[in-house]
């Protein structure tokens, strides 16, 4: 049985235990808070985000960084509504949104492994360069959203929970797959944990690099589909600054931003503290303003946390 | 490698044409790409919009940009000289306009507004470089965390209201001028004046280049490693904050998202400028900064939009490092 | 025979077999850095299923040829590599590996996080199921094997920053087991192993033999290469001096081979007048590095630091001259106690220290000449302005005096030669003026002129008055230029030896004194 307790201690299921601690003790002080459309609006909301985070997460475990998340979102996003206004079928309309995410993370990617340029300033430029791109496709214009045409995507449920929080969920669990149970999976902890010891042993570290980007990329070619499923329509300036909350909820969940070490689930966990934060920041009738000091804070304590406790990768 | 052979003359170099010589300097000089970027800006920006290249626009339209754009290069230049990275800029500079614009509001003096809100910057700074030499955070990390920290107080403490119309005393700094010069373009040039005088003629600024250009040899020769990069810090949260001050001023609004994502173009134009871990000068950094503002201000001029300025900014980061990685040498410091 | 003679190996079949064919040939290799040759002209052959040592001083050349063979490393061009009688390219670890040939590095390379059994395959060797999954269950089972097969049984569940030093190592070498590699290399692999495992992994190696693995074994503890090498190929100053059948040599030839009777630089004549103790040093401990170290110097007194890499020479020098200090004991200078928390203090009471990585801890390299050796002094050629016209007045100074060659002061330091890079050193250190001057192997990689330079300067400072703490792994050097020399082992002094007795096989014993306790039949003295 002790066994049995010491298996379950880790950090992502702490987290869990903090965060149903967390929701009880809100819901305590505001019993609304607890109602179901409350609970499934936060699982909404963080379902998203929560998908960027998978990326990040499996980006920073391989000792990597990618600011350009949010774009490339935007990106798959506006090709995919675009698309489908100028009449195109859905499900090609999705191909060509991941596709071209995609593309973009292989850029990213491959700037960053062979032409050995840092990751945050690739990442960073990537960031603003996208935007651009869109603004000279889109010309400032308000895209119409494409609820209706996602059809099922977008108003389906299994039960009460909404298909774009099983998306979200799913795709926890495939990434979270990967990484524990192949090969290709477990090279990335390896290169994240020292990337000198993966070289030396043969794992081919700049492939793997520029697979990090590659995948990070292909899933925020997915979460743009999600994320039209929740928008009535967007423009430019739309769904800017979130990368800060997937990275918040990606050290949260217990990732170590040196790389080598991290959890999905402790990711998918971090993101529904910090959305269920947020919320109650409404019931508690605290200014919403202060969402961004939340995030902030909680990803400085949890990095200090973490480098106080001697995480670097050479001892 | 010079190796310690007879036959070369005593001075140990194979003595070359001087033309050969001449040429070679211009090519390896930090400044070229500067050069080239701002005088091929200064023509397609003229045709994009004839009105660029006037003394009306260059007075008020390009120098004040510069300017205050070229404190913040300042700001980041002094972080990138030690090996570190600043991405919490751009919210010091919302933080610092907004506590100044919301105390004036609240009946304090400007002056102390001011200087209130300066120290917070400089606070700001103080915090970043104790994550780097206290908790041993890397620079991007430490800094990308204050930044949301930073710019989440800001947005909690003015709730995403602006401070307006403000006095008189305080658009002076942003709107003001001394004698035929705006005021703060005597900000910048005192402030470029004093750091470069320190980085240059003083040993202190020899401290900083060394802990740039090797910081295990810095410790070993003897220089307070840690104590030098906190200054370091807290001197660069100082100068976001007299941005933060002047962009408010001239705006005459003080909101919190001032200075979002500023971060991009300050660090092009940096390095631009020649400046790296250990090497680069002030006034390097402000060739590059003039560079990024001509480029910014024509563009705006021809109607580019923001979004596609920033692609554009993204674009020239990424070809500078390429070009200073595999087709430059190595510089001296 | 003499007493220290060749424990003759407990394995008495003639391990040599001389009708095979080797199955890696090395012919001809050099490599060059800047400044320096590492490797001259290298041949080497290895026979299938021999325990073939390579033995050297620090220096000799040992590192930068496994690193060639392991594929971290290119030669120069006009050498050749030859495995199983073709030539081939080693152009990356992963090439070595996919060749056969299999390297255990000495140091650590390791993923602190992952636990043991992740860390023998590195992800792309991790057994896989049908499905192409990770089958877990196998690779815990594999690694338990792998682990017992050394002899110790580990949780291979654990992540690798819990384990110990030494049992990060089995882990390392384990590893190094895991890829059927034909060549082993396994650089330094007691280094962190426990005195009561060395013989079971004595065992493994052995084993290894028997199923036809060649090991190139790389240690300075030549009491193990007598118990488990076939052949020994010494190296020198990069080339390669003999090869030897074990049981055709002695502990004494060896020592004779490595470090060689060529004097050839002459060492200054000084003067021998001693003064007053400038330094002296009590019960110095640092954990981990060195313990209790007590000593004098004296004004005028050159004394030397001799000992193997590891035994805590550098961090001695370090902690003197505040750079890490010690935890514990007491410094004196001139009678007076110090506490040296921090470099300015220890520049403030004269102690200096010159370190061992020019390049890295001596020297800023992309700033220039005149800056770096003004480097320690800037603020007191001017506390808020820097006259550069003084700055380079100083310099020249020094370049005169040391005969630095460099196109001018300006220049940054990174183009300078290795004697020319270590004299900007060392007149950075000697322009604070010091009482004390601490140089940690003064003329690695220079060559003969330098050296010869260097030395001279050394013993004129001395001479007027300087105490001298010179740590070297050269012996020539330390023989020829100091008055005494201190013998460090694993942390703490074995012995102090006056120049009357110098001798380099006194010396050599000395330094692997604690190495291995005295235990019957050994041998050794």
């Amino acid at each position: 049985m002790k066994a049995l307790l010491h298996r379950l201690d880790t950090r992502p299921n702490r987290l869990l235990g903090f965060l149903c601690l967390f929701v009880l003790i809100v819901g305590a002080l505001a019993p609304r808070y607890l109602l179901p459309a409350n609970l499934i609006g936060i699982f909404l909301s963080a379902a998203v985000v929560g998908m960027v985070g998978i990326a990040e997460t499996l980006v920073i475990i391989g000792g990597g960084l990618d600011i350009s998340v949010t774009s490339l979102v935007m990106v798959s996003a506006l090709a995919v509504a675009m698309t489908i206004s100028a009449g195109v079928p859905v499900p090609v309309a999705i191909v060509l949104g991941l596709l071209a995410s995609t593309l973009m993370g292989t850029l990213n990617g491959t700037l960053i492994a062979f032409l050995k340029i840092p990751a945050i300033i690739v990442t960073l430029a990537m960031l603003r360069i996208s935007r651009g791109a869109i603004m000279i496709g889109l010309g400032g214009s308000f895209v119409r959203g494409v609820q209706s045409e996602l059809g099922v995507l977008s108003t389906g449920h299994v039960g009460p929970v909404p298909v774009v929080v099983l998306v979200f969920l799913g795709t926890a669990v495939l990434v979270s797959a990967f990484l524990n149970w192949t090969r290709w999976g477990r090279m990335i902890f390896v290169m994240g944990g020292n990337q000198t010891a993966a070289d030396l042993s043969g794992v081919p570290v700049k492939t793997v690099q520029l697979s990090l980007y590659v995948i990070s990329g292909f899933l925020c070619g997915l979460t743009g589909v999600c994320l039209l499923t929740r928008v009535p329509g967007m423009d430019i300036s739309y769904f800017q600054g979130f990368e800060f909350i997937a990275i918040a909820a990606t050290v949260i969940g217990g990732t170590s931003l040196l790389g080598g070490a991290g959890s999905i689930s402790g990711t998918v966990f971090g993101v529904l503290l910090l959305y269920a934060a947020y919320a109650s920041l409404v019931f508690l009738r605290i200014d919403a303003a202060w969402q961004n000091t939340v995030t902030g804070m909680l990803i400085l304590l949890a990095v200090a946390m973490d480098v106080l406790r001697g995480r670097k990768a050479n001892a | 490698m010079l190796e310690d052979q007879p036959h070369h003359s005593s001075s140990g170099v194979k003595i070359t044409d001087r033309s050969r010589a001449a040429w070679t300097q211009i090519w390896q000089s930090r400044y070229l790409t500067v050069v080239v970027l701002l005088i091929s800006t200064l023509v397609v920006g003229t045709l994009l919009n004839p009105a660029f290249f006037t003394l009306a626009n260059l007075d008020s339209g390009l120098v004040i940009f510069f300017v205050e754009l070229g404190i913040g290069t300042l700001a980041e230049a002094l972080v990138m000289l030690v090996n570190g990275i600043d991405l919490s800029v751009g919210s010091v500079i919302g933080l610092v306009g907004l506590v100044a614009g919301m105390s004036i509001k609240a009946g304090v003096p400007v002056g102390i507004a001011v200087a209130a809100a300066l120290a917070v910057g400089a606070i700001c700074g103080l915090i970043n470089g104790l994550l780097v030499t206290r908790l041993s955070m890397p620079s991007v990390i430490a800094t990308l965390g204050s930044g949301i920290l930073f710019g989440g107080i800001a947005l909690g403490i003015s709730g995403g209201q602006a401070s307006a119309r403000l006095p008189a005393a305080y658009q002076w700094f942003g709107q003001g001028r001394l004698g035929v010069l705006p005021v703060q373009f005597v900000i910048l040039v005192i402030l470029v004046s004093v750091i470069h005088f320190i980085l240059s003629s003083t040993p202190y600024g020899r401290w900083v280049y060394a802990i740039g250009g090797g910081e295990t040899a810095a410790h070993f020769s003897g220089i307070p490693v840690k104590r030098v990069l906190v200054i370091i810090y807290t001197l660069s949260g100082f100068l976001a904050g007299v941005t933060g001050i002047v962009m408010s001023a001239r705006f005459n609004s003080a909101k919190s998202n001032l200075g979002a994502g500023i971060e991009l173009g300050l660090i092009t134009a940096a390095l631009l400028g020649g400046i790296g871990g250990g090497q680069g000068t002030a006034f390097g950094a402000m060739l590059g900064m003039l560079a990024i503002a001509t480029l910014q201000n024509g563009l705006t001029l021809g109607g580019v939009n923001m979004n596609v300025q920033a692609m554009i900014i993204g674009v020239i980061l990424v070809t500078v490092i390429v070009i200073e990685r595999y087709l430059a040498p190595k510089r001296l410091a | 025979m003499a007493p220290d003679s060749v424990r003759s190996s407990p394995d008495d079949s003639d391990p040599v077999r001389g009708d095979e064919s080797p199955i890696l040939e090395v012919r001809g290799v050099s490599k060059t850095f800047p400044g320096v040759r590492a490797l001259a002209d290298v041949d080497f052959d290895l026979l299938p299923g021999e325990v073939h040592a390579l033995v050297g001083e620090n220096g000799a050349g040992k590192s930068t040829l496994i690193k060639i063979l392991a594929g971290a490393l290119r030669p120069d061009t006009g050498g050749q590599i030859l495995l199983r009688g073709a030539p081939v390219s080693l152009a990356s670890p992963r090439a070595a590996m996919q060749l056969g040939i299999s390297a255990v590095h000495q140091e650590f390379t390791y993923c602190p996080d992952l636990d043991v059994a992740e860390n023998l395959f590195m992800g792309h060797s991790l057994p896989e199921t049908r499905l192409r999954l990770v089958n877990w269950t196998e690779t815990h089972r594999r690694a338990r094997e792998l682990i017992s097969r050394l002899g110790t049984t580990l949780d291979v569940t654990v992540p690798m920053r819990q384990l110990s030093a030494s049992n990060r190592k089995v882990v390392e070498i384990a590893r190094g087991l895991t890829h059927h590699a034909d060549v082993l290399i396994l650089d330094e692999p007691t280094a962190a192993l426990p005195e009561n495992e060395i013989e079971s992994f004595f065992g493994v190696i052995r084993l290894l033999r028997s199923m036809n693995v060649a090991v190139i074994y790389i240690s300075h503890h030549l009491d193990e290469v007598f118990q488990i090498a076939d052949r020994i190929t010494v190296l020198r100053d990069g080339h390669k001096v003999a090869t030897l059948a074990t049981n055709q040599t002695s502990r004494e030839e060896l020592i004779s081979l490595m470090v060689g009777r060529s004097l050839s630089a002459l060492f200054p004549r000084r003067t021998e007048v001693l003064g007053e103790p400038a330094l002296r040093v009590t019960n110095l401990t640092r954990h981990g590095a060195f313990r209790d170290i007590t000593f004098t110097l004296r004004r005028g007194e050159i004394l030397g630091l001799a000992g193997l890499v590891g035994a805590g020479r550098s961090e001695i020098g370090q902690a003197l001259a505040g750079i890490y200090p010690a935890d514990g004991g007491d410094i004196f200078r001139d009678g007076m106690p110090l506490r040296v928390r921090n470099v300015q203090d220890a520049m403030g009471a004269g102690i200096v220290y010159v370190p061992e990585e020019r390049q890295r801890q001596g020297l800023v390299l992309n700033m220039s000449v005149v800056d770096n050796i003004t480097l320690p002094s800037v603020r007191q050629i001017g506390r808020f302005f820097l006259s550069r016209r003084e700055q380079m007045r100083r310099a020249q100074e020094y370049r005169d005096r040391l005969r630095i060659i460099c196109a001018s002061l300006r220049q940054p330091v990174q183009r300078l030669s290795g004697g020319n890079q270590q004299k900007c050193v060392l007149s950075k250190w000697i322009m604070t003026q010091p009482k004390v001057l601490i140089v940690d192997e003064p003329t690695r990689g220079i060559d003969v002129g330098a050296k010869a330079a260097i030395h001279a300067l050394i013993g004129e400072l001395a001479d007027g008055g300087m105490g001298v703490l010179m740590i070297s792994s050269e012996l020539p050097e330390l023989i020829g230029m100091c008055d005494r020399i201190l013998v460090l082992c694993e942390g703490r002094i074995s012995r102090e030896i006056p120049r009357a007795e110098f001798d380099q096989r006194t010396i050599l014993r000395a330094a692997t004194e604690f190495v291995q306790p005295q235990q019957e039949g050994h041998g050794i003295v």
